[in-house]
């Protein structure tokens, strides 16, 4: 075997013992590894970092996407990356535990963001602002604090109103305009049997939680009453948001006629499968509904619509909506961290955002005109629905986007409670449920946000 | 006398463990209670009393502790009620007994979550068993969770089914430590069943009532998943509890100190209430006197 001469041998090793095909290797080692430390500017020399990450998609699919994602990075990169998933009424809680325990996960989604800006108040996360400005976002897609993006967003989960177009071509119904006209579709297609809805006119929550808080609102900000003046001053009670929120309250309760029994129950689940499985004409959610059209009753998937929440006098519409995004934590892996965050983006956001296929409706405008997005079978088959559902995010959209939490002048911790206090839900039961009348429902409501501050 | 430092090691142990595990949650929730934070991050503020007035000057703190109360009172009174009568049958000799004594005791042994989840399938007012039912007579369903008492009827009833197996074992426990000498006394006597069931049975069964009544007791008016997983409280608050409150405040709302008032209040209130129950049921006494 030919020997190879390298110069003189070193005190610690005698390098003539090493042959042709074993420099070859090791050279040719050497080199991968060079190049692709230099090519790679998401990572450089992190070996035996390990990154955590609190993932709140808990679908098998969103957790699988995640899984293989790590997996790549730690095996191109070194970087050994655990996922933790936990539903996503759990994560605050579990992020807050990690991190009074001093061992802070280093990425996680969220999307509420009373979280997000108490974690930014508190110097827990860093700012995203970089990676943010890459791109163009939909209307209201990212949101900034001290002039800082905090999170990169992913999807909108706006909450469109889904209809049977079926049942809309056989009354001979049109796409309601107004409170009234979606009143009367309801009421068109509800159908009663022995004392019970069999088929309900809608569904919209009525439970003390967030869907309701979520869901339920759509119709109310299409006629845009004011919960806090510019100086945060509750002026909900005030006579021009008054009138406007009671008539709201007023139509809630003609709609709830037309309503499955259950509503003060009715989960999230609920308002896709009362949908799915023809129980309802109408309901209130994301995208998702349709996933679980395909998955559950194709046949349905082909004779749905959609449309945004009416206002009272035909003027405008309105969507409510809870955007979900990725944040970084202040760790001493930080770096690395935004390393991974960064090649994710690059490399598997696209996947990411098919693994719900419909509801992860993207909030970066790009990723529409986006082929590898694009071309996913499913998004193809209900492209009229996404062209839709982007059309109320352009720019020059007329479509109010809005949600109980972001309420008010500025992003602010304030609505945020009337969110988790569940302050308007329970301003639809006083309606509903106790018999009150509008006008003492919004000033009980209004005086409990004056309470909580 | 000799000490058996082994014991006393194992004592001492088992105190720490306890102190650790029991007391250091206790006195922490305690401490927090005199703070206000607006959430787990925000720097504790000392405010001395101010949220257990903030808490008590707050109606649905009444309200949740007038809850409570009448749901671990009524499911009390269900439990042992029917817990003592189905004791009396099982303890009586027939075919079979020692399957149907097997079978009484199942529902003890199902998770919370598993009873919680059939009961909402049975009574789902647009998919539940029950609507079918009711529609096979031509009758509407009505909707259980949209009405105050029928909300609670049901926090009740789930919580009857799943405990009072737990009566069951221990009534038919003390029922056969009575002596059947007694019974053949009283039947000498002249006495009839009632009279055997007043004047025997149930003197009997005193030590194991106190103590069954007192942990049912407990157990009740700490009852939180029961609440959480079929009604989460409402609707509109009449089925919310002190713990279901103490969580909201505490966990939902992130108004901690607010949440551990609550809870601390609620403890207090439940240790008053055992040490007047001990006081006129003493334990021993009704040991003795049996």
């Amino acid at each position: 075997m030919d020997k190879l001469s390298l110069g003189a041998p070193s005190s610690k090793a005698n390098v003539s013992d090493i042959d042709r095909r074993r420099f070859l290797k090791t050279t040719a080692g050497a080199a991968a590894g060079i190049a692709g430390s230099l090519s790679a500017p998401y990572v450089n020399a992190q070996s035996g970092v390990t990154l955590r990450i609190l993932n709140a998609e808990t679908t098998a699919a969103s957790q699988s996407a995640l899984r293989d994602a790590c997996n790549e990075y730690e095996s191109k990169f070194g970087v050994k990356i655990v996922v933790d998933s936990t539903p996503i009424s759990g994560g605050y809680a579990k992020s807050m535990a990690a991190i009074n325990a001093g061992a802070p996960y280093d990425i996680a989604t969220a999307g509420y963001i009373a979280h997000i800006l108490q974690y930014a108040m508190a110097g827990h996360i860093v700012p995203l602002t970089d990676l943010v400005k890459k791109y163009s976002w939909g209307k209201q897609g990212t949101w900034s604090y001290k002039g800082e993006n905090w999170f990169y967003p992913y999807d909108y989960n706006l909450v469109t109103v889904f209809y049977r177009k079926d049942l809309y071509q056989e009354k001979g119904l049109k796409v309601p305009n107004t409170w009234a006209e979606f009143l009367e579709n309801c009421r068109a297609l509800t159908v009663a049997k022995d004392g019970n809805i069999e088929r309900g006119g809608c569904v919209i929550p009525l439970a003390s939680d967030s869907a309701t808080n979520w869901a339920s609102f759509g119709n109310l900000f299409a006629d845009a009453p004011k919960f806090y003046d510019d100086k945060w001053n509750v002026v909900l009670d005030a006579p021009e948001n008054a009138g406007p929120t009671g008539r709201f309250l007023d139509l809630y309760a003609d709609l709830y006629k037309t309503m499955p029994a259950g509503m003060n129950t009715v989960s999230y689940a609920e308002l896709m499968s009362l949908f799915a499985t023809g129980k309802v004409a109408h309901t209130v959610y994301s995208g998702r509904v349709v996933e679980a059209l395909e998955a559950r009753n194709p046949d349905l998937a082909n004779k749905y619509g959609i449309f945004a929440s009416p206002d009272s006098a035909g003027k405008q519409n309105a969507l409510s909506f809870a955007f979900d995004g990725f944040i970084l934590y202040k760790t001493k892996q930080t770096e690395a961290a935004f390393k991974f965050l960064q090649w994710f983006i690059d490399e598997h956001y696209i996947r990411w955002l098919h693994s719900a296929w419909m509801n992860f409706q993207p909030a970066r405008l790009d990723i529409y005109e986006d082929p590898r997005w694009k071309n996913h079978p499913m998004i193809q088959k209900h492209w009229a629905t996404m062209e839709q559902m982007k059309s109320f995010i352009d720019e020059d959209s007329k479509t109010v986007l809005n949600s109980i939490d972001m309420t008010g002048p500025s992003f602010d911790l304030r609505p945020c409670k009337v969110f988790d206090a569940n302050i308007m839900p329970e301003m639809l039961q006083n309606r509903v449920l106790k018999n009150m009348s509008s006008s003492d429902c919004v000033k009980a409501a209004a005086d409990r946000i004056r309470k909580i501050g | 006398m000799r000490q058996d430092w082994r014991i006393i090691g194992l004592f001492i142990g088992g105190v720490l463990v306890l102190g650790t595990i029991v007391g250091g949650p206790l006195l922490y929730s305690i401490k927090l209670s005199f703070y206000t934070a607006a959430s787990f991050i925000d720097p504790p503020q000392w405010v001395g009393l101010g949220n257990y007035v903030k808490v008590l000057s707050e109606p649905l703190f009444w309200g949740s502790l007038l809850n409570g109360v009448t749901i671990a009172i009524s499911a009390i009174v269900l439990q042992v009620v029917l817990g003592v009568t189905i004791a009396l049958v099982l303890n009586r000799q027939f075919v079979g007994q020692t399957v149907v004594r097997a079978l009484s005791i199942v529902p003890y042994f199902l998770p919370t979550v598993v009873a919680c989840l059939i009961t909402q399938w049975i009574l789902d007012p647009n998919y539940g068993l029950l609507k079918s039912v009711f529609a096979s007579f031509g009758y509407g369903m009505f909707d259980w969770g949209g009405n105050s008492t029928s909300a609670k009827a049901t926090i009740v009833l789930v919580s009857v089914w799943i405990w009072t197996p737990f009566v069951v074992t221990c009534v038919l426990a003390g029922l056969q430590s009575i002596p059947g000498q007694l019974y053949e006394a009283a039947r000498v006597d002249g006495a009839g069943v009632m009279k055997q069931f007043w004047h025997v049975t149930l003197p009997g069964l005193r030590s194991v009532l106190i103590v069954v009544i007192l942990l049912r007791g407990i157990w009740m008016f700490n009852k939180f998943d029961v609440i959480w997983l079929l009604t989460k409280g409402g609707p509109l608050n009449e089925t919310e509890t002190l713990p279901t409150l103490a969580y909201r405040k505490a966990f939902l709302e992130f108004d901690l100190g607010g949440g551990a008032a609550v809870a601390t209040i609620s403890f207090l209130m439940l240790a008053s209430i055992i040490l007047i129950y001990l006081r006129v049921f003493p334990i021993d006494e009704a040991k003795q006197g049996r």
